[in-house]
């Protein structure tokens, strides 16, 4: 995994890249604790960059989930595609994240 | 020093170096990463001065860490500074040769993350001491190198250490004695007079309370009057220093080397350290209050340049060495022998709980195996519904995360299901044992595969943690109508496929993952299933797992696996012929737990 962490108007923009997938696991967890840190009202997961996730990379935005709604933020995912989307749309993570392209 | 502690981390793999890097990050560290040898070592001659602990992979390309450790050890500036080294489990040799070369800790891979974080924080207060003990000892020396007896006493750790510097420079070789001397008087007074058991250090240094904790018994009526004395008495050949406290005595000899049970704890290597390192001997007496430690004044013909009175600075003198060429008598060899020794011991003891836990494993990994389908049970609905049902299960460790089963609910209709934890191993086992035992809690729902899940998922959000998540599929065949009625969970999807032209058809295996949230509402989906034909239920394992040219098989890949064994073997295929050509390229071991599950109609819908 690859990342960087932008900001747009309020909301905080976590762009990830390469892939994410279980190895990550510990890294991932050090991203969201510097994301949420300054406690946005929303976090936008970017996935242009990211071309691939496995099952252990939807338990990661799980985890996102779980600490962005202790802390009170909105989780956004925007722009999946390729075997990103395709992963998303079976988990039907619709269903439990807004997903937007831009 | 100022600024954040910074951390050199040298690996060949960029994802172990950015994972640790990442954790260094965590404690605020600043950190530098290295690719080799090589690029650590001009790093290292650039800029070593400036780093706190360096983090060393053993095995590189170019230069290996060995080597790295080697120089850092042989460099004048460097050579107090710690080095964790990585290294494979298991290589025992390694970490001898490592301890040898001055490692200051051994971690082996895949690195814990908590053991990672505190070991090198430990390093780094180490270095820091070890800095302030040294420029004491030089500060020091002048006028203590001609003192012949002394008596001393004092009270506090601060006062401790002082007096290590001080006395330090009154011995032959003060760069390497303050060290082990500065643990004695610690322990004096932590362990001693302070009576703060190993155990309750452990505790105060995760709490980070330990200088509090000093500080209030220091003034606590019970402690507040022991004193640390210590007797120093120089002969020609030897100097000796007895330091006595008023504590209770404890089991010095658990400490007298490193102990097997304390060998990832990250304080406890004091005695041990003053024994390998510092000194030629070192004796408790009694009740283990008082402890002698001797430092021999090397003869006229081994003299080194810190024994140059007064004229060598003592900072910049040659490296504390190990010198390991000077036969059985040199008393360096014979602690690194020593060492060496307790490391087989310590091996051995692992061995031991390692059988343990292999025994302790198989009788898991047969109970496990106990939850699948009993096979008289399989053969009687072979035998009704006129089947042939198959199953590959293959764990990617010791224990799986994935579940499959069947079971027969009436004359013409019989439930079958996948599952699959996140993640695998123990944690994930740990689940499967959990659903096995709801399966069968609402039989009232087997009929319905929509609304059986959604039921499961209820219970089972009301037990996994944020992490932890089934994917499933949960099928019911009829043999009269002629269908497969299913619900998904985020499975891979059904794969029907006609016997007699190898045509296949996917069902859709989409859904939000059981155990998230409850009250999620599954669809009940149908494919056609008349005889003649086979279902294919299996993990995402076959569709994710590398096969040796770096690719995975994905869907496509599976249904073609499924239309070629169909062509080559005709309407007797087998599982095993269906999987060979993934289970021949797969790389092992297999990164997830792998199930499959086939159940053929037989054509005429008979045996």
């Amino acid at each position: 995994m690859q990342y960087n962490i932008t900001t747009e108007g309020t909301a905080t923009v976590l762009h990830l890249s390469e892939q994410l997938v279980d190895a990550d696991r510990a890294a991932f967890d050090t991203v969201l604790s510097r994301v949420l840190s300054s406690r946005p009202p929303r976090v936008i997961v970017d996935f242009s960059g990211l071309h691939y996730m496995d099952s252990a990379g939807l338990g990661l935005l799980l985890t996102l989930r779980e600490r962005a709604r202790a802390a009170g933020a909105e989780v956004v995912l925007r722009n999946p595609t390729g075997a990103v989307r395709d992963m998303l749309q079976l988990a039907r993570f619709d269903t439990l994240f807004s997903v937007v392209n831009a | 020093m100022s600024g954040p502690p910074r951390g050199l981390v040298v690996d060949d793999n960029r994802i172990s170096r950015q994972l640790l890097a990442g954790h260094l990050d965590v404690l605020g560290y600043e950190t530098v990463l290295a690719s080799d040898g090589d690029e650590a070592w001009d790093i290292l001659e650039r800029e070593g001065t400036s780093f706190d602990v360096v983090l060393l992979d053993r095995r590189m390309p170019r230069m290996d860490g060995m080597e790295v450790l080697a120089r850092i050890k042989a460099s004048p500036h460097l050579q107090t500074l710690p080095v964790i080294m990585q290294t494979a489990a298991d290589s025992q040799q390694e970490i001898i040769d490592g301890i040898r070369a001055g490692a200051f800790y051994y971690l082996t891979k895949p690195v814990q993350p908590e053991v990672l974080l505190s070991v090198t924080a430990a390093a780094v207060e180490h270095h820091a001491r070890f800095r302030q003990l040294r420029q004491g000892v030089h500060r020091q020396a002048a006028a203590l190198r001609q003192l012949q007896t002394g008596l001393f006493r004092f009270k506090s750790p601060r006062d401790g250490s002082d007096l290590a510097t001080a006395l330090a420079a009154a011995m032959p070789d003060p760069q390497r004695h303050v060290i082990g001397l500065a643990e004695l008087m610690m322990n004096a007074v932590e362990h001693g007079n302070l009576a703060i058991t190993y155990e309750e250090k452990t505790d105060l240094l995760a709490r980070r309370a330990l200088d509090t904790e000093l500080n209030t018994r220091l003034n606590h009526p019970d402690y507040r009057d022991r004193e640390v004395t210590v007797a120093f008495e120089r002969t020609p050949d030897r100097v000796v220093l007895t330091i006595t406290d008023e504590g209770a005595g404890f089991d010095w000899r658990r400490y007298l080397e490193m102990d097997a049970k304390r060998v990832f704890d990250t304080h406890g290597r004091g005695i041990a350290l003053a024994q390998s390192i510092s000194f030629d001997t070192l004796e408790y007496r009694g009740r283990g209050n008082q402890v002698v430690a001797t430092a021999r004044v090397p003869r006229d013909s081994e003299l080194g340049p810190n024994r140059d009175a007064g004229a060598a600075p003592l900072v910049s003198g040659a490296p504390a060495s190990l010198p390991t060429h000077q036969g059985a008598e040199d008393p360096d060899r014979r602690r690194l022998v020593s060492v060496q020794t307790h490391l087989i011991h310590t091996q051995a003891d692992l061995r031991a709980s390692q059988q343990r836990l292999a025994a302790d494993l198989a009788a898991a990994r047969q109970m496990q195996h106990d939850l699948l389908p009993d096979p008289a049970v399989l053969d009687t609905l072979q035998q009704r519904h006129g089947l042939r049902v198959a199953s590959h299960f293959e764990t990617s460790s010791e224990l799986g995360g994935d579940l499959f089963g069947l079971r027969g609910i009436d004359e013409h209709r019989f439930a079958l299901w996948t599952v699959d934890f996140a993640g695998h191993g123990i944690a994930a086992a740990l689940n499967t044992f959990r659903l096995h035992t709801m399966l069968d809690e609402f039989p009232e729902w087997m009929n319905y595969p929509g609304e059986y899940l959604s039921v499961l998922g209820v219970r089972l959000a009301s037990l996994l943690a944020t992490e932890q998540y089934a994917t499933a599929l949960y099928g019911v065949v009829d043999t009269q109508s002629d269908t497969l009625r299913y619900a998904a969970a985020a499975s891979p999807a059904p794969l029907i496929a006609n016997l007699r032209t190898g045509e296949v058809t996917a069902g859709d295996g989409s859904g939000v993952p059981l155990g998230i949230d409850s009250g999620i509402l599954y669809e009940t989906r149908e494919l056609a299933f008349p005889p003649g034909h086979l279902v294919l239920l299996f993990s995402d394992a076959l569709l994710e797992c590398r096969l040796g040219d770096r690719t995975a098989l994905g869907e496509s890949g599976v249904r073609g696996l499924l239309s070629e064994a169909i062509a080559r073997h005709g309407e007797g295929v087998l599982l095993e012929q269906v999987l060979a050509p993934f289970l021949d390229r797969v790389d092992r071991p297999l990164t997830d737990d792998l199930t499959a599950l086939m159940c053929v109609r037989r054509p005429d819908g008979t045996d």
